[in-house]
């Protein structure tokens, strides 16, 4: 299988607290990966690394065969990788329709009106509020939009901050069972959770993140099975 | 205002008493909308830039100095209209914003955890420079910006209204009109205001945010610059004109809320009556006193401004 996202010996630090203290891990084209690991464990700065939000101290990033390392983040997002950050960041003042379109902003004009569609069909929701100002949403629509948006980019590769956060477990449901089927249409999806179970139910691979290393890794079936991971992510179940 | 509206106000002589104070009342009333038409423009351009910059610009008052200046020298050597000199001034205001804004961008980005006082603090001493350079270019003198429309008037429903600013303030809002069509029917507009909102999310959709805070700069100058011409016609062209509209600027961006344009529209308008009235009825010297208790007002009972839109 050909690699979407390989990263390679990752630091990551914020002054001079060190966040990631050098992570390797790949994701393949087709797979949904998860990396998972309590709060501060870095995986948002995993994240943001990747997308070009924050700059690496040190460690190397391909995405797709090209070194993306030090880009800038809108050029990354050009290459076809889409991030939903932490906290959903979606355009509060601006509508929802707005919001998925402004995301269209740097594509080609040809199969925005179909892919909007195909959002909207995913998240009927949003359909119905598409006029609405996006901050009237609810949490789960506002990441059900941020989720919509990163597809409008077009891009193939998504990365999810924590998309269960704040939500009803029903909610969390219908949106991963929505992350199962946009990954079935061939998106490659590197998903960060602190709610382990979703995650491992969800994702194919997983990596397990302890403060800026990586302490475990495997099939998501495994690690759903691994004593000590039942002990210490899945509440002891 | 500059200079008292009464004197731009063309009063029925042969009128009763009561008449000529509800005509006083209308017209002032008309000159702080037309005014604060002009104010507007401003404050758009400036709230946008706030917007995608995070900047406060205090040179913006000597955009507008500059604006009038170059309209007085065209008119001065080549015998140009000032008014056929706008869309002149406003290519050139904007080229020289687009050149400028990576300057500034350069600023802010400054790594260093006072980089938004060091901006701050670079525009002050821009715009302290561009004074003293008209200073000394030009000196102190007062000077008129002549046009065709500055000595007619025209009567609408019975007030007589100086045409300039009539005219000055339909233009005004035309250019305001595009600028809105601009900013919320295309994709540039939306991504600039994606971009106004949050950066680094619009970076993460694929938007160049430099480069549209680039376009924005220039839009803003351009603007900025023509608003000049008007100002600077409808009161009068000198070296220190612009501190004036910095703090009018300020007044606009916070009362109306930061980043939020249909509230700096209002603020604006406001901004225009508080002008008008103050000077008809209380005298120019106070319009400052006034406007900036308002602005206290409008912080403890509004703060997240007028329309209560702002952050
Ligand atoms: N902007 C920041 N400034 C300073 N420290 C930060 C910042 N963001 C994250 N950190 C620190 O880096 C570590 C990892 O954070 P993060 O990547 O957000 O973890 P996670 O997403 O797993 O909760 C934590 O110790 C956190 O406090
Ligand atoms: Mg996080």
């Amino acid at each position: 299988m050909n690699r979407a996202i390989a990263v390679e010996n990752l630091e990551v630090a914020y002054g001079g607290i060190k966040a990631l203290q050098g992570i390797s891990f790949t994701v393949a084209e087709g797979e949904i990966v998860t990396l998972i690991g309590a709060n501060g464990a870095g995986k948002s700065s995993t994240l943001r690394a990747i997308s070009g939000m924050v700059r690496p101290q040190a460690g190397r990033i391909w995405f797709k065969g090209l070194e993306i390392t030090r880009l800038p983040s809108y050029l990354i997002a050009r290459q076809g990788m889409s991030h939903v950050p932490e906290g959903r960041g979606i355009f509060a003042k601006l509508s929802v329709e707005e919001n998925l379109l402004v995301a269209t902003c740097t594509r080609k004009n040809n199969g925005i009106k179909n892919d909007l569609q195909r959002v909207f069909n995913l998240f009927p929701r949003l359909a119905e509020r598409k006029k609405q100002i996006a901050a009237s949403l609810s949490g789960g629509e506002q990441q059900m939009l941020a989720i919509g948006r990163a597809l409008m980019t077009g891009a193939d590769t998504l990365l999810l901050d924590e998309p269960s956060m704040g939500l009803a477990p029903v909610v969390v449901r219908e949106i991963f069972k929505v992350l199962r089927e946009i990954n079935q249409l061939g998106k490659t999806i590197l998903l960060v959770e602190q709610n382990a179970m979703m995650a491992l139910r969800t994702a194919h691979r997983a990596y397990i993140l302890e403060t800026g290393r990586i302490v475990k890794s495997g099939k998501a079936s495994d690690l759903l099975a691994d004593p000590e991971v039942k002990k210490a992510y899945l509440g002891g179940r | 205002m500059g200079k008292p509206a009464r004197n731009s106000a063309g009063f029925p002589k042969n009128r009763k008493e009561r008449c000529r104070k509800m005509d006083l009342f209308v017209q002032t009333l008309v000159n702080g909308i037309l005014i604060g038409g002009i104010f507007i423009t401003i404050a758009v351009g400036f709230s946008l830039a706030f917007g995608v910059m995070d900047i406060i610009d205090f040179a913006v008052g000597e955009w507008v100095m500059l604006g009038a200046f170059t309209a007085f020298w065209f008119n001065h050597f080549l015998h140009i209209d000032p008014l056929l000199l706008l869309p002149l001034v406003i290519l050139l205001f904007g080229l020289i914003g687009y050149l400028f804004q990576p300057v500034l961008q350069k600023v802010i980005n400054i790594k260093h955890r006072s980089a938004a006082l060091m901006a701050l603090a670079f525009t002050f001493g821009l715009s302290t420079f561009f004074r003293g350079s008209a200073l000394t270019l030009w000196g102190f003198n007062n000077r008129n910006l002549v046009t065709f429309l500055s000595e007619k008037s025209v009567t609408i429903f019975g007030v007589t209204l100086p045409a300039l600013r009539v005219g000055a303030t339909l233009f005004a809002l035309i250019v305001t009109v595009l600028f809105m069509v601009f900013l919320y029917k295309t994709k540039t507009g939306m991504a600039i205001r994606a971009a106004a909102e949050n950066r680094a999310v619009a970076g993460l959709m694929g938007i160049d945010s430099h480069r549209l805070a680039r376009l924005v700069y220039a839009l803003y100058a351009g603007l900025t610059g023509m608003s000049g011409i008007f100002i600077g016609s409808i009161f009068s062209v000198f070296p220190e004109m612009g501190v004036r509209y910095t703090a009018f600027a300020f007044f606009v961006v916070v009362a109306g809320g930061l980043g939020s344009f249909s509230g700096a529209i209002a603020a604006g308008l406001l901004l225009g009556m508080i002008a008008s009235f103050v000077t008809v009825y209380l005298g120019g010297a106070y319009v400052f006193l006034i406007l900036f208790f308002v602005l206290y007002l409008i912080l403890l009972f509004f703060p997240k401004g007028i329309l209560g839109k702002g952050w």
